[in-house]
């Protein structure tokens, strides 16, 4: 296959380790057999590194083991990187507790269940012989348990915990040295459904893509690992092609938190790998670039499980991330939060401004099993009884956290906070509960480690939209992708807050419908970063107006025109703000055919949505 | 049963209109229902819960003994403070127990709380009303249904004039008659409804069913599909009729007919191979959640395989279905020379996604 490079990582030696003459580091998500732990790559932006997970729902997961080497025999003493996941709940001994293995013995330290932020806990000394050690961690819960990293030193005293100071520890004692990637037309960052839309769409239009998601698989909020159904109205009015890609590689079956068959995974894998112009870099995250005066000249990602670094330059790239992570480091403009109502006249938007966002969704749901199942007594912080528990068998959407939370800087505690109330409430139906007969055969089948998030940057363009152009149906000559979607903002919900006050785990929508609209391209680059695009749900509108566009068929068809808008850029050898200075023809040509392969009537007849149709005038 | 005598139900053959039901006829009701010509059967029925109401049921049935419709003459109350006007009027079933419609008395008109008349549109709305099985009015009670004044402190001496409509019902119900909307509902779903149901499973056998899906009725066939879904015993004798219904242009009947195959039916080879026969005539959709179905079978057939591919190679089902459609191919599939053949042709299609699909396929089988 011409170009397409699929890193799949077969990281077979010994783990990335560091080792000189007195240390040995060992990043745990590099572990040759990770067993039961999963990999969790989404706040290395926030503490460094991916790290493993027992994410066991209850049930201690199988161990990860690794044989790692020494630069010399003798003592070393030995540091896990790990924490106590619940303290901001709960004052004593954490659930997440596990064990580390020497040689396939427990250290018979308990592990993970202290402190309240990353640290390095000491976890004892081992002798080492033949300059080898085969290491394993043992779960002792299955309930969410977390390793960063493992060093052994001849030393007693562990690394720094410094963000900035560890960082630079890492990458020194890792010896990393990002290699290029390669060269391309157009660098896409985020695989989710608008990442991916754009690649594709690029990629048939000639153009050379590099698509890098930090995932092992593609959908981002459509996937297996977070379960939301698509939503939203493709191939309509005014550009019925749009949708074409969105329909073709989109899972033919609605509804979330259900099981993983659902999200067609493969078939968006698939659908990439297909398309010769596009190299496809799963597992790695975007976490630096580099620019030159405006314009990004090249962005450096990380493997999440082998730390190996790679190089990207292209003259165009498009921020898919849905945090805005390229546009944030590159220096664009953003907006995060609530804006006051004075600032865009919006009628939905508060008198003024706040922090608040739409929240993150750690959905979940239960199976009748044929015999009773137990689950562990979970109580940490949150207390549960028979007044306020979620009598439920399944969470979807619903079970939204972190509204009044940083969706970034603090997205680890909002999504274990999303975990905690998952497990206390499944554990009090379950062990306490007057019903609890209903649920003695019932067992979670699956709880969501990657949390759903709805909102957090929205990187800024030439032109935001607002609730007035969509409520108004206030035309620009640069339409394109339809939303279709009401104005669907979410709120903690009442109910909820009463029983938990600013620790609400529920939310409600509160929707206002429009009429299908064309978003403007000018909200899909950004306005002083030259060569960004932006898809998905971090492009430039306001708060209120991301209610409507952040459902993923809608995200998908942003990606269908940037892709298309990236090959005009590349054609003519200029950037987005000069597809929409002179060619905006051409793109409105490209949006009336479409980048359909197949000739596929709608497959995806679910979670349209109410609108109010075309507006008629 | 009325008994008059003997323990049968009595027999009137009779013209409808000729007896006179029909004193005031208000718009928008269905037009033909009444005009049928049929036999007339009354059943007795004891409604324990409706002692003022006739206490009996009568039954339209064509020439074959078939059931027309259903129906009943209501006489409530439709507050529980028995300070609102009572209702008097018909309602209606058709031959399967599904709302029908209702006939006024002559001048028996409805009325408001406030008691004035309903107008045509109150009777249209009405109606809407009535036909909906899911109304909100569903889960709600009596005294769900408006904002009790202070001044009031015990429901019963409550009436639809000195309370108003709860909000969120207002859009619902008609317009100062939410009583009446919820009483009748609630008696079109109710006893009656369930009566209905026991005289029609009373007569269940597989001349009855035969007889009831030969009507072409689109209800009755519904009705059969549902009892049959209830009796697998009549499953051999109908599932090949309810695989041609899958083609029907009416939804519902197409859509029930496909939901009807499912779980270990779906395990039968024949039933399979029907099925996947059937595909270039249903809807993208229907085939969709064919495939669903499918790939919860323990083993589809080899020549279901071989078919399914085929359908793909012909454009009759989509590529953006192929996924799917392999996930259903385990490695014994791969002892079928047809499967082979088929599989080695889509390995090296000119389309990269098919082909690169394939070729992952028979390298997972493989392993």
């Amino acid at each position: 296959m011409k170009n397409v490079v699929l890193f799949i990582i077969l990281f077979i030696t010994v783990g990335l380790v560091e080792s000189n003459a007195q240390s040995v580091l060992v990043e745990a998500e590099s572990f040759q057999n990770k067993g039961g732990w999963v990999v969790d790559q989404q706040f290395m932006d926030q503490m460094g590194s991916p790290y493993i997970m027992a994410h066991g729902m209850g049930e201690p997961v199988a161990d990860a083991t690794t044989t790692v080497q020494f630069p010399k025999d003798g003592a070393y003493h030995i540091f896990v990187r790990t924490f106590n996941w619940t303290a901001p709940w709960y004052e004593g001994e954490g659930p997440g507790k596990f064990e580390l293995l020497l040689e396939g013995q427990s250290t018979n330290i308990t592990l993970g269940s202290e402190g309240s932020e990353w640290i390095w806990q000491q976890a004892g000394k081992v002798n080492v012989v033949n300059k080898t050690l085969k290491i394993g961690l043992r779960d002792l819960t299955g309930f969410n348990g977390r390793v960063d990293a493992i060093y052994f030193s001849k030393s007693a005293n562990p690394p720094t915990n410094d963000f900035t100071a560890l960082n630079e520890f890492r990458n020194k004692a890792l010896k990393i040295k990002p290699r290029k990637a390669g060269k391309f037309d157009l660098v896409v960052v985020g695989g989710g459904v608008a990442g991916t839309a754009a690649a594709i769409s690029a990629a048939r239009l000639g153009v050379k893509v590099a698509l890098i998601q930090d995932r092992p698989v593609l959908g981002g909020n459509n996937s297996s690992e977070v379960r939301v159904h698509l939503g939203g109205r493709v191939k309509v009015h005014p550009f019925p092609a749009l949708g074409d890609v969105v329909n073709e590689m989109g899972p033919t079956r609605g509804g979330n938190a259900q099981p993983a068959a659902y999200y067609e995974d493969e078939k968006k894998m698939e659908m990439v790998l297909a398309e010769e112009n596009i190299s496809l870099f799963t597992n790695y995250r975007a976490y630096e670039v580099k620019t030159k005066g405006a314009k990004i000249t090249g962005v450096w990602a990380r493997n999440i499980e082998t730390s190996e670094e790679l190089f990207f330059s292209a003259p165009l790239f498009a921020d898919c991330t849905g945090d805005g992570t390229i546009g944030f480091l590159a220096g664009a403009d953003f907006a995060m939060g609530r804006e006051s109502k004075e600032q865009y006249g919006e009628a939905t938007a508060p008198e003024k401004a706040d922090a608040m966002t739409m929240g993150a969704s750690v959905q979940w749901y239960s199976v009748e099993s044929e015999k009773e199942e137990h689950f562990p007594d979970f109580q940490y912080g949150v207390e549960f009884n028979e007044a306020n528990a979620e009598q439920v068998t399944m969470g979807e959407w619903t079970w939204e956290t972190g509204m009044n939370f940083n969706q970034i800087s603090e997205f680890e505690r909002i999504r274990d906070y999303g975990l905690l109330v998952v497990f206390s409430n499944w554990s009090f139906l379950k062990n306490h509960s007057s019903k609890k007969q209903k649920y003695q055969n019932r067992k979670l089948d699956w709880v969501a480690y990657i949390a759903g998030k709805r909102e957090s940057r929205r990187l800024l363009g030439d032109l935001v939209l607002k609730e007035q152009d969509l409520t108004n149906h206030v035309l620009y000559p640069d339409a394109s992708a339809p939303t279709s979607w009401t104005i669907d903002l979410h709120y903690p919900d009442p109910k909820n807050t009463a029983h938990f006050p600013e620790k609400e785990f529920k939310s409600i929508a509160v929707h206002k419908a429009i009429h299908l609209y064309p978003i403007p391209y000018r909200c899909f680059y950004s306005r002083n970063v030259d060569n960004l695009f932006m898809a998905g749900r971090n492009i430039s509108v306001t708060h209120v107006a991301l209610g409507t566009v952040r459902v993923m068929r809608t995200t998908g068809m942003m990606g269908e025109v940037v892709g298309m808008a990236a090959s005009i850029a590349t054609a003519h050898k200029t950037n987005p703000w000069g597809v929409y200075q002179n060619y905006l023809d051409e793109l409105n040509g490209l949006m009336e055919v479409g980048v359909g392969k197949y000739k596929m009537e709608n497959m995806q007849k679910y979670n349209e949505g109410q609108t109010l149709g075309p507006k008629t005038e | 049963m009325r008994t008059v005598g003997l323990h049968w139900p009595v027999i009137i053959v009779f013209l409808f209109g000729a007896i006179g039901f029909s004193y005031e006829n208000p718009e928008n009701l269905p037009p033909d229902f009444l005009d049928a010509k049929g036999i007339c059967v009354v059943h007795s029925f004891a409604d324990s819960a409706d002692l003022i109401s006739d206490q009996e049921i009568i039954e339209l049935q064509d020439e074959d003994g078939l059931p027309i419709w259903f129906a009943r003459h209501i006489f409530k109350d439709v507050c529980i403070s028995g300070k609102c006007r009572m209702v008097r009027l018909w309602l209606f079933w058709d031959g399967v127990g599904n709302y029908h419609g209702f006939k006024l008395l002559e001048h028996e008109p409805l009325t408001k709380s406030d008691h004035t008349q309903f107008e045509a549109a109150d009777y249209k709305k009405l109606d809407e009303i009535l036909s909906d099985s899911l109304s909100i009015l569903k889960d709600l009670k009596q005294e769900d249904l408006v904002i009790i004044p202070d001044s009031i402190d015990n429901p019963y001496e409550l009436d639809g004039y000195t309370a108003a409509t709860q909000p969120a019902l207002s859009e619902v119900v008609v317009k100062d008659a939410v009583y009446t909307c919820h009483t009748l509902w609630h008696t079109v779903y109710g006893n009656t409804q369930e009566k209905i149901r026991s005289l029609l499973t009373a007569r269940l056998d597989q001349s009855f069913l035969e007889a009831m899906f030969k009507t072409g009725d689109v209800s009755k066939k519904l009705w059969v599909v549902k009892m049959v879904d209830q009796h697998p015993e009549y499953h051999a004798h109908f599932y090949l009729r309810f695989i041609e219904c899958m083609k029907s242009g009416d939804n519902l009947l197409a859509e029930s007919t496909l939901s009807y195959f499912r779980g270990a039916m779906l395990d039968d080879i024949l039933i399979q191979t029907k099925l996947v026969e059937t595909m270039p005539s249903l809807s993208l959709h229907q085939n969709t959640e064919l495939i669903w179905k499918l790939v919860d079978c323990d083993l589809l057939a080899d020549e279901s395989v071989v078919r399914l591919l085929e359908h793909v190679q012909a454009e009759e089902l989509p590529v953006g279905l192929l996924n799917l459609i392999y996930r259903l191919i385990k490695p014994e599939h791969l002892e079928d020379p047809q499967v082979v053949e088929k599989l080695a042709d889509f390995s090296q299609a000119e389309d990269v996604y098919i082909r690169n699909m394939t070729k992952r396929l028979l390298q997972r089988t493989k392993e």
